[in-house]
């Protein structure tokens, strides 16, 4: 009967309650569980972008100045600006003021990148295909903060721009990604001028979904010549 | 925000007609963190009737005549414009529910409740409607476990299982008040040919014309409901199975919670009568089984809910929880809609362990079924996805591909594909789809339908954001 | 302010009282990203034997804002009580070190020694004082506070509890706070951060809990912690709330960038007098935490340190029922590890005390962070014993709408066990009479959350 109860309570609510306790402290099975899941999430901070799925969507990659794993932490600014050789790379590699310009980025969370581009990446592109829209070369910059779309934007010139990311891990998901979007980036641009899908993985936003309706917002951008607060969705 | 559509409800049943007004308020939450979400957020009745008994002119005619002075005064007092009525359902039951007075009733309806009402009819989709309006869907969402609605009318008790906010199970019993009816001189006037097997099997048959006493009826009243309830804790006694209108398709269940609705539902709550006068007065048996219902279902073990409605669950749920609303990111072209009566063709896909092979033969099966069961209009039918909890990229496109393929195959003149599902991947499922098909095909992909029980759904417009309304229904008329 | 001093045979020279302060702390990757720390131990070193003979008028005659541009600045100027600062403002900041931590000084005397200091010269001494000093000093001041309940008692540590929910959904908010109240938690505050910012929104989730405590009879109060004008429209809509909540910053130009004025919180302090549900004094919960003027570009270049003083000069002239220092949530940009962590921790306890603030830590750490549960173990048992007057409970130490990692309810009951401590007397009155707590102990029934739905 009480259990029935609990499993009612806990219904509602993804919090870790109903634990029970020895004394004062937790059980030991539920105590190792949290423990397992913050080891998962700082796996996921320190963790590498796999090269073969990079390879398999014929991503090349690019270093922001963030140096170590310990700099990319301590200096969000680091990671808002390309290296030199970074620069050259997509200097010589990409196509010039594209429609749209997609960038992958491990972020916060390698493994997000790993668990979800697979199903991402070639959604977003085919949701892009059915409204017309032109993709520019696309690339894996390592080491990435969000900013780093404007230090991208002044080298490209997209009109618009992607950026999968991934996101802080939590317990409940150390995989989750966010994509950011902006029209025409360029540095100085206002946070409110960015849009962003967050909490993207398969028991949140459904990945191939959010791809599908990030094509239908970048879309509207296109068209309303604008973005995030400006943009009539 | 304040967006709201006026919805209606109509329930004509065996032996009582009602009518309600109701607004459903649709909110679009759009944060912009996520992807945008719509929904119903409140129900609200603006407008109750009272309690008709259905007019007939015989014992299954019904006086068109009469009906229709009840619903021109009824219209004309909720004070509501036709023109503004865009959902809704009109609920033909029992031995009312036959074709002829359907068709009278949705001519007349056709002119005066606005575009959206849906005419329904079905003891399977009453008792799911029954279940809205009684709460018991709601109690579903907030206990672990099932909870059953037990509609109790006149003629049928209906049975709706709710698991998490959805009906799982329907059936139903001949159980109900007005089966045997007896005069003010105590005599049987009338015994249902439906429940006769069983008052056989029970060794409980009476003759009309004779007389029976206070003691047997309550007698032959505790039975039955011994016999409905053991049915329901899975341990059928007293030959419950000649009680069921249909065998049952799949093993029960186990049931944790009931609740009681309908008349016979509304009528526990009464005084129990303690002599043969205090039933006659009713001319038929069904304070008795209310009271006699009471006690047994107290003894049964279950846990017993109050219903928040019992007469008028049925027109509650009609008017307010027929209508819903798909997910906010979807796949429409806008100027098809609105589609009715659309056959919904079910399909189970497994997209954790997907098997291409075993989807494309199971697909051409249920697609071949549909040719042979529905003429062919364009688009034919609504091709409707269960399960899948989370859909890869391949999976996807392994299932747009083979969907179009056989689709061309067998309705190679059809310009129109309609597909809905219940996950939240309707717009990147319809993108592929747009993708996959051939030149010039129009699609429409719809989400977070709940279409496990209906047959036919209709589509509406456009209500907030890119989410359209949406009735789903058990028959289709006209 | 020049001032220079010789070290292993190196001469060290700083140009300002802003230079001296800045490197005078203990290493933070804050002061590194600002980039104004110290360049090694021996120029930290140096930064802090400069500073113990600084004098305290010098402090106060050195703003390192200036007080007509910047209204923090101001504020903290015009709230010095001159009669105490007449007393002590040729003390050195050594001195003012040796009187705090001296044994003939109670706490009475140093909540009035505080009351002549400004914000800076308490940040001063704080980055002359051990880990230990910390929390000796701390641990002499009692501040009692008064909304619904009181807390702040010698022998009692209050908790916060925080039912938040990732959808601020009203069942599973409350489902998470009856797990709270069943460990003995929520004493201090029933506390949810919500995820949608809408007037009808906050003022569902203030009418939820309200209506636990009150179907309960807790003696505790409620608050949602949204930007204070969205919580004064709920209010205004006749939402219950008992406390009035805003986070802080230390500049005029960090509180701009959270959307508030000082005018704005003069207006929220009338409104919540007027309007609050609560019957005591105090009705404000603030927060605050080092770093978060830098991440708004709004620091001027000064350290994080100092910074979060002046949240609390700004703090004090509200009169506060609860401040609690989110010492571990902002991210490894500002605190990089469990040892700076702990050590913020103690410096914004202790510094808010000596402003005569009831304090509270949230001993938390985000998921990037070099830190994990063992690291908050050490630091809640440390502030345990230097007195903090409440501490944030969550399930299982794990916030699921915030995603960051707190003090699970267990640890929060461990801490009453361990250093022999109470939850707030009129609480533990309302534990003891439900049946979860006798003798000063949980009994078999605590820790249970359906022990509420019996009594639903």
């Amino acid at each position: 009967m009480e259990n029935h109860q609990l499993e009612g309570l806990r219904k509602f609510t993804p919090a870790r309650i109903g634990v029970g306790r020895t004394g004062t402290r937790p059980l030991t099975k539920d105590f190792l569980s949290f423990r397992i899941d913050h080891a998962a999430a700082v796996d996921a901070v320190y963790g590498e972008v796999s090269s073969e799925l990079l390879q398999e969507f014929n991503l090349f990659a690019v270093e922001t100045c963030y140096g170590t794993k310990e700099e990319y932490l301590k200096r969000p600014d680091k990671g808002r600006v390309l290296s030199v050789e970074g620069e050259q790379l997509i200097s010589e590699r990409c196509v010039r003021n594209p429609q749209v310009q997609i960038v992958i980025s491990d972020g916060l969370s390698a493994s997000a990148i790993n668990e979800n581009l697979l199903d991402v990446y070639p959604a977003l592109l085919d949701s892009l295909s059915l409204y017309q829209i032109e993709v520019g070369t696309p690339f894996f910059v390592k080491g990435g903060r969000v900013a780093c779309m404007d230090a991208i934007g002044e080298i490209l010139n997209p009109e618009a721009f992607i950026l999968l990311i991934g996101e802080r891990p939590g317990l409940v998901c150390a995989h989750s990604l966010s994509a950011y979007m902006c029209y025409r980036p360029r540095k100085g641009m206002k946070e409110s001028e960015r849009m962003v899908i967050s909490n993207i993985h398969r028991r949140g936003t459904p990945p191939i979904e959010a791809a599908a309706h990030i094509g239908t917002l970048v879309n509207k951008m296109l068209e309303q010549k604008a973005s995030g607060v400006s943009l009539v969705v | 925000m304040g967006n709201w559509i006026t919805s209606i409800g109509l329930d004509i049943g065996t032996s009582t007609t009602k009518f309600i007004v109701s607004h459903l308020s649709i909110a679009e939450q759009g944060s912009p963190f996520h992807l945008p979400t719509s929904q119903i957020i409140d129900r609200t009745v603006v407008y109750a009737s009272s309690i008709y008994t259905t007019p007939l002119t015989s014992n299954h005619d019904i006086d068109m005549e009469s009906l229709l002075t009840i619903l021109s005064t009824e219209y004309e007092q909720s004070g509501i414009h036709m023109k503004d009525v865009k959902a809704g359902a009109v609920i033909i039951t029992g031995e009312t529910a036959r074709k002829e007075n359907a068709e009278k009733i949705i001519n007349y309806l056709a002119d005066r409740a606005g575009d959206f009402v849906v005419a329904t009819a079905g003891a399977d989709l009453e008792g799911i409607l029954a279940g809205k309006g009684s709460g018991a869907k709601v109690r579903s969402e907030e206990i672990e476990g099932i909870v059953a609605n037990v509609d109790i009318g006149g003629g049928t008790a209906n049975v709706a299982l709710f698991e998490a906010g959805r009906a799982i199970q329907t059936f139903t019993f001949h159980v109900g008040g007005r089966l045997i009816r007896i005069n003010d001189q105590e005599e049987v006037v009338y015994i249902s040919e439906y429940v006769r097997p069983w008052l056989e099997a029970n060794c409980l048959s009476h003759q009309t014309g004779k007389g029976i006493t206070f003691h047997e009826l309550k007698e032959l009243c505790t039975r039955m409901n011994q016999s409905m309830i053991s049915f329901l804790s899975g341990k059928p006694k007293y030959h419950a199975d000649l009680l069921l209108v249909e065998p049952i398709d799949k093993p029960l269940p186990l049931i944790k919670e009931i609740i009681f609705s309908g008349g016979v539902g509304h009528m526990m709550a009464g005084k129990e009568p303690s002599q043969i006068n205090e039933v006659t007065t009713f001319g038929d048996i069904g304070p008795l089984l209310a009271s006699t219902l009471l006690k047994v279902s107290k003894l049964s073990g279950f846990h017993l809910i109050n219903a928040k409605e019992t007469t008028r669950a049925t027109v509650i749920g009609a008017g307010m929880q027929n209508t819903e609303i798909s997910g906010a990111t979807v796949f429409v072209q806008e100027d098809l809609l609105p589609i009715k009566n659309l056959p919904i063709v079910r399909i189970m896909v497994d997209t954790l362990e997907f098997n291409a092979v075993a989807f494309t033969n199971q697909l051409d099966e249920v697609i071949k079924q549909a040719r042979r069961l529905y003429e062919v209009e364009d688009p034919p039918f609504a091709l409707g996805l269960l399960g899948m909890d989370y859909c890869s990229y391949q999976t996807m496109k392994s299932m747009t591909s083979t969907i179009c393929q056989l689709f061309h195959q067998h309705f190679p003149n059809a310009t129109c594909l309609v597909v809905i599902c219940e996950s939240d991947i309707g717009k990147a499922l319809g993108q592929s789809l747009k993708k996959t098909s051939h030149e010039g095909m129009q699609i429409i992909c719809i989400d977070q339908v709940d279409f496990l029980h209906g047959d036919y759904i209709d589509l509406g417009f456009r209500t907030a954001g890119e989410a359209i309304s949406l009735s789903v229904k058990t028959l289709a008329f006209g | 302010m020049y001032r220079k001093t010789r070290l292993y045979g190196l001469t060290y020279e700083f140009h300002s009282l802003k230079e001296i302060m800045a490197k005078a702390n203990e290493s933070r990757s804050g002061d590194d990203l600002a980039g104004i720390s110290a360049e090694n131990m021996k120029e930290r070193m140096a930064a802090k034997l400069v500073l113990a003979d600084i004098l305290l008028s010098d402090i106060r005659n050195t703003p390192l804002v200036d007080p007509d541009t910047d209204d923090v600045s101001q504020l903290i100027e015009n709230n010095v009580n001159e009669e105490v600062y007449q007393v002590v403002k040729n003390w050195t900041v050594a001195d003012l070190r040796e009187y705090i931590l001296s044994d003939d000084q109670m706490g009475k005397d140093l909540l009035t020694l505080g009351s002549g200091l400004t914000s800076e010269m308490i940040a001063a001494v704080a980055k002359i004082m051990s880990n230990l000093d910390l929390i000796q000093a701390a641990s002499k001041i009692k501040i009692i506070t008064h909304c619904q309940t009181k807390i702040g008692q010698q022998g009692v540590l209050a908790s916060r509890a925080q039912p938040n929910h990732p959808s601020d959904h009203l069942k599973g908010m409350t489902a998470s706070l009856y797990e709270a109240l069943s460990f003995g938690i929520g004493d201090a505050v029933i506390g949810i951060n919500p995820v949608i910012d809408t007037t009808e929104n906050i003022s569902a989730l203030l009418h939820e809990t309200k209506k636990v405590i009150d179907h309960f009879q807790i003696p505790t109060q409620n608050c949602v912690l949204s930007h204070v004008t969205s919580q004064m429209r709920a209010i205004e809509k006749g939402a219950p709330a008992d406390l009035i909540f805003q986070s802080l910053a230390g500049t005029q130009a960090g509180n701009e960038s959270f959307g508030i004025s000082l005018s704005m919180l003069d207006e929220a302090t009338a409104m919540i007098n007027e309007k609050g549900t609560a019957t005591g004094p105090n009705r404000w919960y603030f927060e605050t935490g080092q770093g978060s003027e830098l991440s708004s570009d709004a620091h001027f270049d000064i350290d994080q340190v100092t910074l979060e003083a002046r949240c609390y000069g700004l703090a004090r002239k509200f009169s506060p029922f609860i401040v609690n220092t989110v010492v571990g949530f902002i991210g490894p940009e500002y605190l990089y590890d469990s040892k700076q962590v702990i050590r913020a921790g103690l410096e914004d306890h202790f510094m808010g005390k000596m402003h005569g603030l009831p304090m509270g830590v949230d001993v938390c750490y985000t998921n990037h962070m070099n830190a994990d549960q063992n690291d908050m173990d050490t630091l809640s048992t440390l502030l345990g014993t230097a007195g903090v007057n409440f501490v944030i409970g969550v399930p299982m130490a794990d916030d699921c709408m915030l995603n960051y990692q707190s003090l699970s309810y267990h640890d929060i009951a461990t801490l009453r066990s361990v250093l022999r401590l109470d939850p707030a007397p009129e609480f533990k009155c309302w534990l003891e009479n439900i049946g979860l707590m006798e003798n000063g102990k949980l009994t078999q029934l605590a820790g249970d959350p359906t022990f509420f739905l019996q009594n639903v």
